[in-house]
């Protein structure tokens, strides 16, 4: 089914807008939560949330490109995960402390870093475009989706030590772009 | 992670969608050009609906001998003849039938044979090396796989898991068709069902050590698994793991009456794991981690 209409059905609240996009985009959420939490349990909890956060989303929003958008939220829904449940494994005194420490500096949610964080994403992206078709892919398959060199080397047909080199060759660019632009990381 | 890593990867969720987009379906141009045909087999998307849809008690009544691995992908799924050249299965995929070995397959055995009267080309074959295979045709199909939540769930499904060295491979056209005389209209395809073949990669695998009911220390059991290449065309089931000849992997296998002393991989998403005798990495993405330790424990 069209983008498009996987839309409006969730504009009309039709529940099989959920049906639909678990059937066209269900593997690609799947596939990157899967790389970023490495347990197929919790990938698929994470799945079921951003079903429920885009039939909470859509509307108001209405995504042009659904595939991207829904990545991006298995993305966020994954780390978010992926934080608290580091946060539940600190219980050492140490990491107690020093996490009740944490409590005392500003919030890293907070507006200014949402900025930081478009501005730095506003600067990569201008930094792809200028990649070739390959590099791009490489780079968001790797960084974005969170993919196994392994996995990429074998899809594309390259060894996975070049590959790896050539992902440093990748890093080593955006680090120059980035100083260029002026942006600190 | 440090807070400059922190900043980055948080960066890298505002890349723009159409850069995301476009890369997440990019394919490489080698593999662009050798996609020339991208034909499902009917075969594996066609059974595997099937299984899907009647669900794991239904299947094991009716077939007895045969897990959740493709082990009919001849049938056709309910609703799709096997005439009708381009229908859509019960997952949704675009099926077209199993392209038929040249020349034709032989006409289709009587429902009490135990085999198909196999023809010329269903004779087991060496890989075919005449034409490199960077030129060869692609045929891509695809299939969907039951998908196991722990690796104590595909330990407890597979009939065999054994480790091993896989000494040679080579390529069959074969029906694998299930006798049955049930009067079940669509999971008995005894009657009217078609006559098929497919092409399946047969790898003889050395097994070291059996963790699980399977050929003894020491035997050769045979793995199969669907797709093959012929002189001029490659078969591949899209996501299936590449099997090397002289590797050694940890298996998860199904049973199946189709060859002796031959099982199927319990699905291509997470049975097979490449060890070097220490340590098991999985081959497919959607694999557990998995050690020796964890495996002894498992069959405890």
């Amino acid at each position: 089914m069209e983008d498009v209409l996987i839309v409006e059905l969730f504009f009309r609240r039709d529940e099989s807008a959920i049906t639909e996009t678990a059937r066209k985009y269900g593997p690609l959420c799947r596939s990157i939560a899967i790389n970023l939490l490495g347990s197929p349990e919790d990938a698929e909890e994470c799945v079921n949330d951003v079903y429920e956060r885009a039939w909470s989303s859509i509307p108001p929003q209405r995504p042009e490109k659904l595939g991207a958008w829904l990545g991006k939220l298995a993305r966020n829904v994954s780390v978010d995960r992926f934080r608290r449940e580091r946060a539940q494994k600190r219980f050492n005194g140490v990491e107690t402390a020093l996490t009740e420490l944490e409590e005392c500096l500003p919030s890293p949610d907070t507006p200014e870093r949402e900025m930081e964080s478009r501005e730095l994403g506003a600067a990569i992206s201008a930094w792809l475009r200028r990649q070739s078709e390959e590099d791009r892919a490489l780079f968001v398959r790797r960084y974005f989706s969170g993919e196994a060199l392994r996995s990429i080397a074998r899809d594309m047909g390259v060894p996975e030590n070049r590959l790896s080199q050539r992902m440093t060759r990748l890093r080593r660019s955006l680090r120059d772009a980035l100083s260029k632009e002026g942006i600190a990381v | 992670m440090s807070e400059r890593s922190l900043k980055l990867f948080e960066g890298v969720a505002h890349i723009d969608d159409d850069l995301i987009e476009s890369a997440l379906s990019y394919r490489p141009a080698s593999r662009q050009k050798r996609r020339r045909m991208i034909v499902s087999l009917a075969a594996a998307a066609a059974v595997l609906a099937v299984v899907i849809l009647a669900g794991v008690p239904l299947m094991s009544k009716y077939l007895p001998d045969s897990t959740m691995a493709p082990t009919s992908p001849a049938a056709p799924p309910p609703g799709m003849e096997p005439s009708d050249p381009s229908s859509v299965s019960g997952n949704g995929t675009t099926c077209e039938p199993m392209p038929s070995p040249e020349p034709s397959p032989a006409p289709a055995p009587e429902p009490s044979a135990p085999e198909p009267e196999a023809p010329e080309s269903s004779e087991p074959s060496a890989p075919q090396e005449s034409i490199p295979a960077s030129e060869k045709k692609l045929i891509i199909g695809y299939a969907v796989y039951p998908h196991y939540a722990s690796l104590r769930e595909l330990a407890e499904r597979s009939d065999y898991i054994i480790f091993g060295t896989v000494m040679s491979k080579k390529y069959e056209w074969m029906s694998l068709r299930i006798e049955d005389n049930s009067d079940e209209k669509y999971l008995d395809p005894g009657g009217d069902a078609d006559n098929g073949l497919t092409l399946v990669t047969i790898f003889d695998v050395n097994v070291a050590n059996d963790y699980k009911a399977a050929a003894s220390t020491g035997g050769v059991i045979k793995v199969l698994v669907l797709g093959g290449e012929t002189e001029d065309t490659i078969y591949k089931i899209d996501g299936s793991p590449e099997i090397r000849i002289d590797e050694k992997y940890i298996f998860f296998l199904s049973k199946g009456s189709t060859v002796d002393n031959g099982a199927w991989l319990l699905n291509d998403t997470q049975s097979l794991y490449l060890t070097d005798g220490d340590t098991i990495s999985s081959v497919t993405k959607d694999g557990f981690e998995l050690s020796f330790e964890a495996l002894d424990k498992l069959m405890e």
